[in-house]
């Protein structure tokens, strides 16, 4: 007996002496002094946004879209003649506050969330329109000098919200019954309900409908022809249907009645996203833009100047792209607005599946991703691209366009499109949402490729299994440093662990300067949705062990401002966005 | 002894029990890894420094004004500080600016366009084809004079044209020579984005009309807080005043009465769409205003 005890008393012993030599650390990661400088980078950015931001205007708890660097003062949209506006858009500031929330969940600390309900508090309570939008979004924004509700695109600009998928978790915690208002004003001011038309414009004049979804849900837009293939109407009297509109009135459809547990406002938002699915090209898988096109409405004589784009005259790429026949319709292009379809668009489709149960979402989103990356996805000098074509595949490459138009100048040579990071994440999720591994293998394959060719290296088999990740690698990637912790959280391979923390590193070396992040040292504005410091937070996160779906969750970063302003050269009107003309100055454009 | 061995096996097995409930390993040299003592406080002093008041640079505005005879330039090239409107759908030669030489030596610009296209905004507005404009600053003072001379060709083909000073993109005050050489004066406009109306500020018609193969010289002042522009002409040092009256409603913030005054910062000089032809300019001069 006393020999039996004996042998099996060495037995656990050397049972348990194997791993615990490794499980020292097993209840946590080792949290470094590297993780924390990374930590401490995104606290002195989110310390100087709320300082400077609210020390422009000690009147309101606002605070700017983005910081000029050099000035530490607003960034300012500036009008033909002039008039310069500080503004506050707050559709434009959801990753900021993500972040915000986001860092109290990781400090510990309730003072940044407080923070956020704070600012989240006064515009709700003070910028919501009688008929319950918000004053936010494209083309309007609050004058940080005023307080007033500033338009940019007119006396009377619309409500416009394009993959700016609000922070509702939030909101509904600061005001649950202005959100909610909110959510179903958004249905009736930009889905005609009597005519199927979808207007990523809505008015601020349109009453507020208590019975919003009390319609019932009518048959398909979307029909298909003898052979199979959809019928697109061409009668949207300038209602377009743009997806990226069509993905917000989805989003906050599914919102409301996850939150309501009334499920009409979801069965109304399967129902637009299906025209879309309805819409995609059988053959190939790729989907559209927008599931209508537009009416002519406009004379021939207004409409002869191929430069008044107005889409009263017509499709518009119709009129630019007619030498490709019907397919060249703007539903159709695959080579521009592609980030609104096959990554905002996507993340909305699997955030719906994943949260809300709408499990055949996941499949769609399979289908786009598989038939874009089968037929667009090229890697041409070592850098992943797209290859500009038509969703059935017809290919726009080398086309020299005759004439000024909606896309852009006369003889503008169609080009190869860069596939910006941004795709990293939706292919991720897509993959990580499929219930078997036959359904994953292809998305696999091109994921594989396209992360190599973005120097991080060999992700290795289905799974996680065998990478070899370029340890050293040198992007600076919000979007990559997500999709290694994402990786890593469904895996537990410590080696995608290792590649974010690169990648981390990287961020905040290259992106953090005079106090901010911004997208590069020589940029001037830093601007508040910025991805990097939320993607820095799940990734310090991750480190301390807190489940990544006690986070923020990434979606978009979207937000825009568009309207008449003045050009750069300081002479001439133009029309046009944040991104385009405010966001692209850099510290040497600063007079 | 048997008690003693049960005893420590029963140590070992709840702590085996225990492991088992824990993560795999995860780090790739948890040797080389120390734990940060700010882990757990993350801002406590010691381990967040915030950051000091940072090194921000004035936004008071620098002021400077022109003075442009064109003496200094190359002839036959473009004038250095002036910006001549162009698009990738202008023809090659569709708008000129280039430094010519006068019979007694004087330098002066001869500006050619050809009508055909325009800046793509404001839309549905007459927006020009020709537009030629160096800046200045008088964001303080908020009140200055500009002085431009105009020659109209006989020579070439002449076309219609404007001179004046325009606060970014829209018009402050002008004048504006037409085809027929009659002298109008502009005040405000275009202002299309907030109106839709096509707005293209409002013209008044003078008593005066050029002739051509003279140089003109005219005035424009402005003073934000008198609220007043004007625009002489010079003929033979006689100064005649052409118009006054207040600021256009396109040069006040929102084109809302209310609004603040946006006072000049471009002397431009522009030739219409649908037109055709030469104008020649010379001294262009912008200086404070006085008391």
């Amino acid at each position: 007996m006393k020999k039996m005890l004996s042998i099996l008393l060495i037995l656990l012993t050397g049972l348990l002496t194997l791993p615990a030599l490794n499980l020292k650390a097993a209840d946590t990661l080792v949290y470094t002094d590297s993780d924390y400088a990374r930590l401490h980078a995104v606290i002195q950015h989110v310390d100087n946004v709320l300082k400077y931001g609210h020390e422009y205007n000690e009147d309101t708890k606002l605070i700017p879209d983005a910081i000029n660097t050099l000035t530490g003062e607003p960034a300012r949209w500036t009008f033909p003649n002039r008039a310069q506006v500080p503004y506050a858009d707050i559709a434009n500031q959801q990753n900021f506050f993500r972040t915000l929330v986001a860092l109290s969940n990781v400090t510990g600390s309730d003072k940044y969330k407080n923070e956020a309900v704070d600012i989240m508090g006064e515009f709700m309570t003070n910028y919501q329109s009688p008929n319950g939008l918000f004053y936010w979004g494209g083309h309007r924004a609050i004058n940080l000098d005023t307080l007033e509700v500033q338009s940019t695109e007119g006396p009377n600009g619309p409500h416009e919200l394009k993959n700016m998928m609000p922070f509702y978790e939030l909101m509904m915690e600061v005001d649950e019954e202005r959100t909610l208002k909110f959510m179903r004003q958004l249905w009736t001011a930009h889905f005609y309900w009597s005519t199927t038309d979808m207007n990523r414009h809505g008015s601020y004049s349109t009453a507020y409908d208590t019975n919003v979804f009390g319609q019932s849900i009518p048959g398909d837009v979307i029909v298909m022809d003898n052979d199979g293939n959809p019928i697109i109407p061409q009668d949207s009297p300038g209602l377009l249907p743009f997806v990226n509109s069509a993905t917000d009135l989805a989003y906050a459809a599914f919102a409301l009645s996850n939150h309501t547990f009334d499920t009409v406002p979801a069965e109304w938002a399967k129902y637009l996203m299906r025209q879309y699915n309805l819409a995609s090209n059988p053959i190939t898988g790729m989907t559209v833009y927008q599931f209508k096109s537009t009416l002519v409405s406009k004379s021939p004589i207004e409409c002869s100047d191929p430069a008044y784009t107005n889409s009263g005259c017509g499709d518009r790429v119709a009129r630019q792209f007619r030498d490709f026949g019907v397919i060249a319709r703007e539903p159709n292009v695959a080579w521009k607005n592609t980030q609104a379809i096959y990554v905002d668009n996507i993340l909305m489709l699997l955030e719906a599946a994943d949260k809300y149960g709408v499990s055949h979402f996941a499949d769609w989103a399979r289908d786009y991703m598989e038939g874009y990356l089968e037929y667009a996805y090229i890697r041409v000098d070592g850098r992943n691209k797209i290859i500009p074509m038509f969703i059935d595949g017809t290919v726009t490459y080398g086309y020299v366009v005759p004439e000024v138009g909606y896309f852009g100048p006369s003889n503008m040579r169609i080009d190869y499109v860069d596939m910006p990071t941004t795709y990293l994440l939706p292919i991720l999720r897509t993959i990580l949402q499929q219930d078997n591994d036959a359904d994953k293998e292809k998305l696999w394959s091109y994921f594989r490729d396209i992360v190599y060719t973005f120097g991080i290296g060999d992700i290795g088999e289905l799974g996680g299994a065998t990478p070899n990740l370029n340890i050293d690698t040198s992007i600076d990637d919000p979007f990559a440093l997500m999709t290694m912790v994402e990786l890593y959280d469904e895996t537990k391979n410590p080696a995608y662990l290792e590649v974010a923390r690169t990648i981390g590193n990287n961020i905040v070396r290259e992106k953090f300067h005079r106090g901010f992040f911004v997208q590069s040292e020589i940029m001037l504005y830093s601007r508040l949705d910025q991805p990097d410091t939320l993607a820095l937070l799940t990734l310090d996160a991750v480190l301390r062990g807190i489940d990544l779906d006690d986070m923020p969750f990434y979606l978009a970063d979207s937000g825009y401002i568009h309207g008449y302003l003045l050009s750069d050269d300081g002479v001439v009107e133009d029309r046009s966005y944040t991104q385009n003309v405010i966001y692209t100055k850099t510290i040497f454009d600063w007079e | 002894m048997k008690k003693r061995y049960i005893f420590v096996l029963l140590i070992l097995l709840f702590m085996l029990i225990g492991c088992t409930e824990g993560e795999p390993v995860e780090d790739s040299n948890p040797t080389e890894m120390t734990m940060s003592e700010c882990r757990d406080t993350p801002l406590a002093v010691g381990c967040y420094i915030p950051s000091t008041d940072l090194d921000h640079i004035s936004t008071v505005p620098v002021e400077y004004l022109i003075d442009e005879n064109f003496d200094t330039e190359r002839i036959n090239q473009a004038p250095r500080n002036w910006l001549l409107y162009k698009n990738e759908e202008y023809k090659a030669d569709g708008v000129k600016a280039m430094i010519a030489e006068a019979d007694g030596g004087n330098l002066f610009v001869k500006m050619y366009s050809d009508g055909l296209r325009a800046p793509a905004f404001p839309q549905s507005a007459p927006t020009p084809t020709f537009i030629f404009t160096t800046k200045f600053n008088l964001d303080i003072d908020r009140k200055g004079i500009a002085y431009g001379s105009i020659w109209i060709p006989s020579e070439v083909p002449s076309n219609s044209i404007s001179l004046g000073v325009s606060t970014g993109a829209v018009n402050t005050i002008s004048v504006v020579i037409g085809s027929d050489l009659k002298v109008n004066v502009k005040v405000g406009g275009p202002f299309f984005y907030y109106s839709g109306s096509g707005d293209g500020g409002t013209e008044y018609q003078t008593a005066f009309t050029l002739t051509k193969d003279l140089w003109y010289d005219f005035r424009f002042e402005w003073d934000a807080s008198l609220n007043e522009v004007k625009a002489f002409i010079i003929i033979d040092n006689v100064e005649s005043l052409l118009y006054s009256g207040e600021f256009h409603i396109s040069n006040k913030v929102n084109a809302e009465e209310s609004g603040a005054i946006l006072v000049p910062n471009v002397f431009k000089v522009t030739m219409p769409r649908y037109m055709s032809g030469w104008a020649y300019l010379d001294n262009v001069k912008v200086e404070r205003k006085g008391e």
